[in-house]
Parts: structure tokens; C-alpha cells; sequence
């Protein structure tokens, strides 16, 4: 679960980076606008912040949610009671509070683990990055590095089974 | 001596009382499970099938309940084979008593493991070593009462139920219902009053939402006649043989 704390935070990094940019004063009806970097930033009159720059975008609210998209499809939220991620082929990981991880979009993932009312029971924990559930469409069946891998879009996909199913690893 | 009023009344309470019908005293839920586990522990060869419907809360990736078609060969007390079908897949898994293997249908892919052992060590290496088990193992191992108790804290009884099978219920069968409490989920599980057999699994988690799992069971077949076949594994024409990984490997992964 520590792990994958980290793995939010690391994406979220990237968020925070962006928000990070230097800015200078324009006021306009409630809304300041000034040149950050390559970008341009706004500031509310509430204490809110957002950059436009040529890589994404990056948003802070007073009460410090923030939220952030790149031009390559990935984006991160960050609030004071969860985390998340999405990347560009729509997977996702969410953290709650409580430590409950859900992910989105990686698949189908038959349940495992024992099936009354044990705390292992259904939910399948996400994969670490660099770990997919499914292949892109398209791929072509490769030998690489001395395995069999799959092969689409310059990147290496590497089978291997996982609590009973099947997980790519990427290896570009 | 002519009986007093007293004892006349007295000797027609006790002739009445005797032709009642007693008061049937309520099931004792712990026992009706120690029954079933009983039954299914003695067995040597069995099968059962089952459908299994699990929420979307509990599965990853899912907007929609997923249904599947679990079927699995006991015979004790090493060798168990088993088949779920969903729309994620077919998914195959085979012990010999001698070797795991496990089969992705859909990815053509499979994996074997060496595991000598029995049933029940299978069950307990798969999930310390691997981070599962197979598909409704609690019902293959030689004590599922030991398992059920392990992880609930308290069993009640709930009353009985039938089952609604068949055209409006028809072929239902009337089953004692048990209430397990446990620390993530709590579970209601329907054994048959005919046969002693588990029916019905229920469970329901304490998360958002109460996704819950329901698991019905059909085709007991205590008397099942397995052969060798059953639990030997053959990879189909072209699958390819894949690594399998433990947990403690996919933790290691995670730290780079």
C-alpha cells in the first residue's frame, strides 16, 4: 500500500512541478493573469492558481486541491482526503484516505483471493508502474531479450502470470 | 381411591401436554456448518459448478457486475482442476498433487509451478506465496469449517430460505440460512436442510456502495467419478509458456 502511496505521489510530483512556476501581477476582474516560464498563469481573488503552458495545464484551489493534464493524455488530481492518476491509455489510480486504491481502465481482472469474508477476498491490488493488463491493439508477437514478448508502438510488452492472470510487463 | 379434581386436571395436563407437538428448538447455525463441512471433507471425489456475480466496486476496470460460470473437480488429497468463464476470458487451472498450472485461455498464455503437496497446502502456499487462490477453494479444502471460522467471528442462524430455481422458483430448495460476520465483509451462506450442501454465498463488504458477491451452486456431485485426465494438464497447440510471479517479486518491482 506504501508502494502504492509513492506511485501517486511520484505522478502527483509532476502536478506540483508545474505549479511551481514564477509569475508576475495583472489584475482583472477578480482574475490575475501573468507570464510563467513559456506559460501564463491566473490568479483568483480567492487564492486560486492556475498555469497554461505549452506541455499542460495545472490548477491549485484555495483549499488545496489541485489538478494537472499534460498534452500526452495524463492527468493527476490531488485533495486533502484522496489522490489519482489517469495516463494516456486510461488507466488510473485513485487513493482514499483510508488506503482503499481502486483503478480504472487497465482491464478485466477476475477476482482472486478466498471468497467469504476474509480482507483479501475480490479486490485485486493495481499493478506497479511499468505493468499493464492489457496490450494495446495492433502488436505483433516478438522475441526480445530471450522472451516472447509482444511488440506495438516501439514498446515491448513482456507476459508473466500474476495472482492467476495474465500481466505485461513494459520493456522499452 | 377415587382421584381428587386436582390430580384429574393435573393427569389430563400431562396426557395433553405429551400429545403437543414439541417446540421445535431453532438450528444450531455452528453445527449445520460443522455438518457441511463434514459432508464435503469425507468426500473423497467431487464436483460442483456455480455462478458467481460479483459487484463492480470489487473488480477493477468494471462499470458492470461480472458473472461467471465457475465449475471445479475435487478429488482428495491432492489434485483439484478447475474452470471460470466470464467475458474477461476462460481462465483453466489443474494440480496434479505434483505441479500447479495455470491457463490463460484468452491470452493463450500459461504458467506451471512445482507444489508437492495437498489440497489444503496448495490453498495456503497459493495465497502466502502468490497472493490467491483458486476460484471457491474454501470448498475444497478438507476442513472448510476451519476456514469459515477463521475468518468469521460470529455465525448466527438466520432462519430458512429457498432458493429460486427453476420457472418462478419452482425447483427452489429449502436451505438454513447462516450469518457470518467477519472483519472486511460480512457473508450469508444458504446450506441445503435435504443434502447438508452449501447453495448459496452472499457476501457483502463494508465499503462504499456494500458491493456485494453472490455465489449460487448447482450440480453437487458427491460421488463424482474423476479420472487421471481431469487433473492433467496439456497446453493447447501455440500457447506460450509464461513466468509466474509471486508477490514478493511484484514487490520488488515496485520499488524500482
Amino acid at each position: 500500500m506504501k508502494a502504492l502511496l509513492h506511485y501517486s505521489r511520484a505522478l502527483l510530483a509532476g502536478a506540483t512541478l508545474l505549479l511551481t512556476a514564477t509569475r508576475a501581477e495583472a489584475r482583472d476582474y477578480g482574475v490575475s493573469k501573468s507570464s510563467a516560464g513559456r506559460g501564463t498563469k491566473y490568479t483568483t481573488e480567492r487564492g486560486g492558481t492556475a498555469y497554461v503552458g505549452p506541455r499542460g495545464v495545472a490548477a491549485e484551489g484555495a483549499g488545496g486541491n489541485k489538478i494537472a493534464a499534460n498534452r500526452y493524455g495524463g492527468a493527476a488530481y490531488s485533495g486533502p482526503n484522496s489522490a489519482g492518476a489517469v495516463n494516456r491509455y486510461g488507466g488510473a489510480t485513485a487513493v482514499t484516505n483510508n488506503g482503499e486504491v481502486y483503478r480504472r481502465g487497465g482491464g478485466a481482472v477476475p477476482a482472486t483471493g478466498r471468497v467469504a469474508v476474509s480482507s483479501t477476498a475480490v479486490v485485486v491490488a493495481p499493478l506497479p508502474v511499468g505493468f499493464i493488463r492489457t496490450v494495446p491493439v495492433g502488436y505483433t508477437t516478438v522475441v526480445y531479450g530471450g522472451y516472447t514478448c509482444r511488440y506495438v508502438g516501439g514498446i515491448y510488452y513482456r507476459p508473466v502470470m500474476y495472482q492467476g492472470t495474465t500481466v505485461y510487463i513494459v520493456v522499452r | 381411591m377415587k382421584p381428587t379434581p386436582s390430580k384429574s386436571l393435573l393427569t389430563l395436563g400431562l396426557l395433553a401436554a405429551s400429545l403437543l407437538p414439541v417446540a421445535a428448538a431453532e438450528p444450531n447455525a455452528d453445527q449445520i456448518l460443522r455438518a457441511m463441512s463434514g459432508k464435503l471433507g469425507a468426500a473423497k471425489r467431487f464436483s460442483f459448478e456455480a455462478t458467481r456475480e460479483i459487484d463492480p466496486g470489487l473488480i477493477e476496470g468494471h462499470a458492470v457486475l461480472e458473472k461467471a460460470r465457475v465449475s471445479a473437480s475435487v478429488q482428495r488429497p491432492n489434485k483439484l482442476a478447475g474452470r471460470a468463464e466470464s467475458k474477461a476470458g476462460v481462465r483453466r487451472f489443474v494440480f496434479d498433487g505434483r505441479t500447479l498450472a495455470l491457463l490463460d485461455e484468452k491470452k493463450n498464455t500459461y504458467a506451471t509451478v512445482p507444489m508437492r503437496m495437498t489440497i489444503d497446502g496448495l490453498v495456503d502456499e497459493l495465497d502466502r506465496k502468490y497472493g490467491f487462490v483458486p476460484p471457491l477453494a474454501d470448498f475444497a479444502v478438507g476442513n472448510p469449517y476451519a476456514e469459515f471460522r477463521r475468518q468469521a467471528h460470529t455465525i448466527t442462524y438466520l432462519g430458512t430460505g429457498k432458493t429460486s430455481e427453476g420457472f418462478l422458483g419452482r425447483n427452489g430448495v429449502e436451505c438454513h440460512r447462516i450469518a457470518l460476520k467477519g472483519k472486511a465483509a460480512d457473508a450469508e451462506l444458504w446450506v441445503a436442510v435435504g443434502d447438508g450442501l452449501p447453495r448459496q454465498l452472499t457476501a457483502t463488504f463494508r465499503r462504499v456502495g456494500q458491493p456485494q458477491m453472490r455465489i449460487a451452486f448447482s450440480k453437487w456431485n458427491l460421488g463424482a467419478t474423476t479420472s487421471a485426465a481431469d487433473f492433467t494438464f496439456t497446453p493447447p497447440k501455440d500457447a506460450q509458456k509464461i513466468e509466474m510471479w509471486t508477490t514478493a517479486k511484484m514487490q520488488a518491482a515496485r520499488k524500482h
